[in-house]
């Protein structure tokens, strides 16, 4: 029997729990892309090591279809793993977690195809690759280069997983609806169709760009005064709703090609106003993560000392 | 002396296939470059590649380097050494700079005297130590067109590297490199899940790497591929379409060749066979393959990476892919089937063409003017013209279409217009459509004469001179929107089919179209860009660059007209009377100054005898070049003729006459003569650019 999505997910999580993740839970704001999720923004800046795994909602207000594509949907989840520094075994440890999930190298034909990865709108960047499995693909990965702007050191390396697609792969299933969701018999069209219909209306039709408009700039103006208060953690927030706002108007048409360019750097330019100052902010702190790894490795290395002299 | 064998191989994550082969190439020049320096010689050097490993393979290395010593002589005994026989400071400075004790140092006669010299040591290394030097040098050498950094370190590499194997016979070359240290380890397929595996001698490479699933000689991979491919096709009883560019891309995807082959529905061998074919290559990389009637047949033939279990769960995976892709294409070539093409031409004004120089329906209505301009003046039929004006404003249009848009169908723009025009009962235009972005590469195809080659001339012009008014020009290596190709494509078109029109008026058309913009200021830069194309294209045809350089400077009625001289100065640079007119005319061509001479001769000042000489020759000349029958197939080879005969009378000229007379009036007039003769000389070429290669006709000796 294969993996119900919600197996998958609980699979996915003692998998990365092992290999020395924090499981994080998504985080409660509309986000284009698990990238978004603080978890993920935040961690990659600066010198401070973070492992960490969790599954994020996203939404692509464009791509909804109503419900009626079987694999393009404006809601779906992902599964998002940040590794920082970039181990040197991460791309095993990948194809491990595959196998956890059923997925194994001796029976499918599995395959790396270079990929460059960007984010306009995070002003973020990095080399990596499509992950093919039998011609289809299941995962982007990504050494992260930079983010808000900002060059990145350590790489943090990034695994995502479009969660509905690799569980079509797993159940042999030809649309998300069928896919067994869990509990008895629910499917994934049982739980969000309805709302993926009326969100695509929402989204394409009805979403009030006036308002969206206004909201953008208000947004950006918060972001800019609670910078000022070093309020780093709910200025981000507003970096993400601005981000949102300006999916639905992109997806409403009321944003203009020449524009949508300008509407892309504002944002990136509120993101890396944040991510400065949430480095420098860390900084004051004297890095506390990175204390306490080196303390970790300093506690390793006194310990083997002693085994060495006795 | 005995010889062994060395092999570098860098493992590195999967590296995009695009960037294997110029960074084995560059490997490969640094590793020659660095151990002839060290004066280091091998019998062979090859080249392994996946995407996990580049490695070089050198073969019959010596143990040692050779012995490079030397003698060098040095300053003369009196003065190195002192009457009592010590060195003095200038025999030990001379001793130190040599790397020796100045009690080594010999004594020699030469002719200037008694000289000390030194015994310079040099050479005599391990080969191994040297190999430990030049094999991180060759890895830092590799420029990818992107790198990046991984984990906590700061090297660049197209992909993070994971291990280094250098062995060199059976040691280990030791040495670090973007914090790994180099080792007799490699490691074999993934799946396998093998873990390192040792190179023990060098020369066991590919066996070691064979045993563990990979196939590192590339040659040997895409035969093995090539292979499996057409037994693949054979088993259907169909054949492979030939596609080396394909071939090669998935020889650089893979480590351990072998294919799957799939089916689909028939049922989407309704959709043009252009889309089929590109829904396959693209994205997925599957080769197509034909029936024995020559129709595209409804298989696929993907390769893949190693051989999995069970070839059926693979091939039902794919199968599922290209499913979806067919019925994707399906649905946007029926989409855009509902309307005839005008309704998405109509779309074009959404569709940016060049920031600030307006869109791409603008394009279409000037192409479709500029179309009706140039046929005339290209002598084009009018049938032909009135195809290529039908199809100008349309030839865009399938940009702003469903498939067009979507990134893997982006490679059909043209191919999907002409297609849509000839369902809708216009294959004249399509074909016009379908072909004006021909030549798209160097060594494309020309469009056919008539409409197709019409529209791709004008949309190609109309092109570059829109960027030259965006300032977009190109310099070096920037040539964003490949204006020096679109320039020969130009050149290429009007000399296949022997349009007589020039370069000016060709310009002059295009840029007349951009309405308010039109000011003609960027004609001659345009006429002058497409003239150093114009080099590239008659050097092509096997005309010598000094001829070519010797004939562009000069002016000419039309491009036609531009080869005809070439081809004739080309015949003539060796004939004997010709060198005498190359020599004469450099005297003229040379003494006239930069600046801007009068070509108005006053008779009366003309004093000797040999200044009124020249002046009625080339009057005479004149008259015989104008006389000249302009459609005569021999027209220039005749203007040489005449030409020829100013020969004598400039020698006698430059004999007798003093040019720069101290008298202005006088001076400036023999200035003007010489001004007459030099135009008239320059409607053949500038003698002066021509090269001889061992006695200079231009320096006669007296």
């Amino acid at each position: 029997m294969a993996l119900s999505l919600q197996d998958l997910i609980l699979t996915l999580d003692r998998y990365w729990s092992r290999q020395g993740c924090v499981i994080q839970q998504p985080y409660d704001l509309e986000k284009g892309a698990g990238t978004f999720n603080p978890a993920t923004f935040f961690r990659v800046l600066g010198p401070e090591p973070y492992h960490v795994a969790y599954v994020d909602p996203c939404r692509r207000p464009k791509d909804g279809r109503y419900g009626e594509n079987p694999n393009r949907m404006q809601h779906y989840y992902q599964y998002q793993i940040i590794l920082k520094p970039s181990p040197e075994n991460m791309v095993e440890m990948y194809l491990e977690s595959l196998e956890e999930i059923g997925i194994r190298q001796d029976e499918h034909d599995i395959r790396f195809v270079e990929d460059d990865w960007e984010s306009p709108t995070l002003g973020a960047s990095g080399l990596g690759w499509q992950v093919w499995m039998d011609g289809i693909e299941i995962t982007q990965f990504t050494f992260f280069q930079t983010t808000g702007g900002l060059e990145l050191k350590p790489v943090s390396g990034e695994i995502t997983f479009g969660l509905e697609r690799i569980a079509t792969v797993i159940q042999g299933v030809n649309s998300v609806w069928d896919l067994h969701y869990g509990g008895k018999d629910i499917t994934y069209r049982d739980i969000f169709h309805q709302a993926e219909k009326q969100f695509s209306a929402f989204n394409f039709e009805h979403a009030n760009t006036k308002m969206l408009l206004k909201h953008f700039k208000d947004y950006e103006g918060e972001v800019r005064r609670l910078l000022e208060l070093k309020l780093t953690a709910p200025a981000y927030d507003y970096v993400i709703k601005a981000s949102h706002s300006f999916n639905l108007l992109d997806a409403r048409g009321a944003i203009s090609v020449a524009e949508r360019t300008n509407y892309i750097a504002r944002v990136r330019g509120m993101a890396k106003a944040v991510a400065t100052a949430y480095v420098k902010e860390r900084e004051e702190m004297g890095f506390p993560l990175l204390k306490k790894a080196q303390k970790k490795d300093k506690d390793g290395q006194q310990l083997a000392q002693y085994f060495e002299n006795s | 002396m005995i010889l062994k064998d060395a092999i570098l191989e860098v493992g590195c994550e999967e590296l995009p296939s695009s960037y294997i082969r110029p960074a084995m190439d560059q490997m490969v020049a640094a590793a020659e470059a660095s151990l002839k320096d060290r004066h280091i010689s091998f019998q062979n050097l090859y080249t392994y590649y996946t995407p996990r490993r580049l490695a070089l393979f050198f073969k019959g290395l010596p143990e040692m380097q050779q012995d490079s010593s030397k003698e060098v002589t040095g300053p003369l005994v009196s003065v190195a050494f002192d009457e009592h026989g010590l060195p003095t400071r200038a025999g030990e400075g001379f001793a130190k700079a040599q790397g020796v004790s100045a009690a080594s140092l010999k004594r020699k006669m030469t002719p200037k005297g008694e000289v000390v010299v030194a015994m310079k040591k040099g050479g005599g290394r391990l080969t191994s130590e040297i190999l430990a030097e030049v094999f991180p040098e060759v890895i830092k050498k590799i420029r990818f067109p992107k790198v990046q950094r991984w984990g906590n370190g700061e090297f660049l590499f197209a992909r993070p590297i994971r291990w280094v194997c250098a062995v060199f016979s059976r040691t280990v070359i030791p040495f670090e490199i973007a914090g790994l240290y180099s080792s007799r380890e490699t490691r074999g397929l993934r799946s396998l899940k093998q873990g390192p595996l040792d190179v023990e001698e060098a020369g066991e490479y590919l066996e070691v790497l064979k045993q563990a699933g990979v196939v590192a000689d590339p040659d040997e991979r895409r035969q093995m591929i090539w292979n499996k491919v057409q037994l693949a096709a054979a088993d259907k009883g169909t054949l492979v379409i030939p596609d080396p560019e394909l071939l090669d891309d998935v020889n650089n995807l893979i480590e351990s060749p072998d294919v799957v082959m799939g089916a689909f529905d028939p049922k989407y061998l309704e959709l043009p066979e252009q889309v089929i074919v590109t829904a396959m290559r693209e994205h997925q990389k599957y080769f197509a393959v034909r029936d024995r009637q020559d129709h595209l047949a409804p298989y696929f033939i993907g390769v893949i990476n190693g051989t999995p279990r069970d070839k059926a769960v693979v091939i039902r995976a794919n199968e599922g892919v290209l499913k979806a892709r067919l019925e994707d294409a399906k649905f946007f070539v029926s989409e855009d089937m509902k309307v005839p093409l005008e309704t998405w031409a109509a779309k074009l004004t959404g569709i940016t063409w060049l920031e600030g120089m307006g869109n791409m329906a603008d394009k279409g209505a000037r192409l479709e003017k500029l179309v009706e301009k140039l046929g005339p003046l290209c002598g084009i039929p009018k049938e032909a013209v009135k195809e290529a004006a039908q199809a100008a404003p349309l030839c865009k249009a399938d940009l702003a279409t469903n498939i067009i848009r979507e990134k893997e169908f982006n490679s059909l723009q043209g191919v999907m217009g002409g297609l849509y025009a000839a369902k809708q009962g216009l294959p004249e235009a399509g074909e016009a459509i379908r072909f004006h972005y021909y030549p798209r590469f160097s060594g494309d195809k020309l469009p056919p004469s008539g409409a197709p080659a019409l529209l791709s001339m004008a949309d190609k012009l109309d092109t570059i001179v829109g960027c030259f008014k965006a300032r977009i020009i190109p310099t070096g290596s920037q040539d964003p929107f490949a204006l020096r190709r679109q320039a020969l494509g130009v050149l290429q078109i009007l000399l296949e089919n022997k349009y007589k029109v020039s370069l000016e008026q060709l310009v002059g058309a295009a840029e007349r179209q951009y309405g308010k913009t039109s000011k003609g200021k960027e004609v001659p830069e345009v006429v002058e860009f497409l003239k150093s194309r114009l080099q590239t294209v008659l050097e092509a045809k096997g005309l010598s660059y000094d001829v070519v350089n010797a004939v562009t400077a000069t002016e000419a009625p039309t491009l036609i007209d531009m080869i005809s001289k070439a081809e004739t100065v080309q015949k003539a640079k060796m004939d004997a009377n010709f060198q005498k007119l190359v020599t004469a005319a450099g005297r003229v061509l040379r003494i006239l100054p930069e600046k801007k001479v009068s070509a108005k001769v006053a008779k009366p000042l003309l004093k000797m005898e040999e200044e009124r000489g020249l002046f009625e020759k080339i009057q005479f000349a004149q008259k015989l070049v104008a006389d000249t029958d302009r459609d005569s197939a021999d027209y220039y080879a005749q203007i040489a003729g005449h030409l020829e005969t100013l020969v004598q009378p400039i020698h006698a000229f430059f004999e007798k006459v003093m040019v720069m007379d101290k008298n202005a009036k006088v001076r400036n007039n023999r200035l003007a003569l010489l001004k007459q003769a030099a135009d008239l000389l320059l409607v053949l070429c500038d003698f002066r650019k021509l090269v001889y290669a061992s006695e200079s006709p231009s320096n006669p000796a007296k």
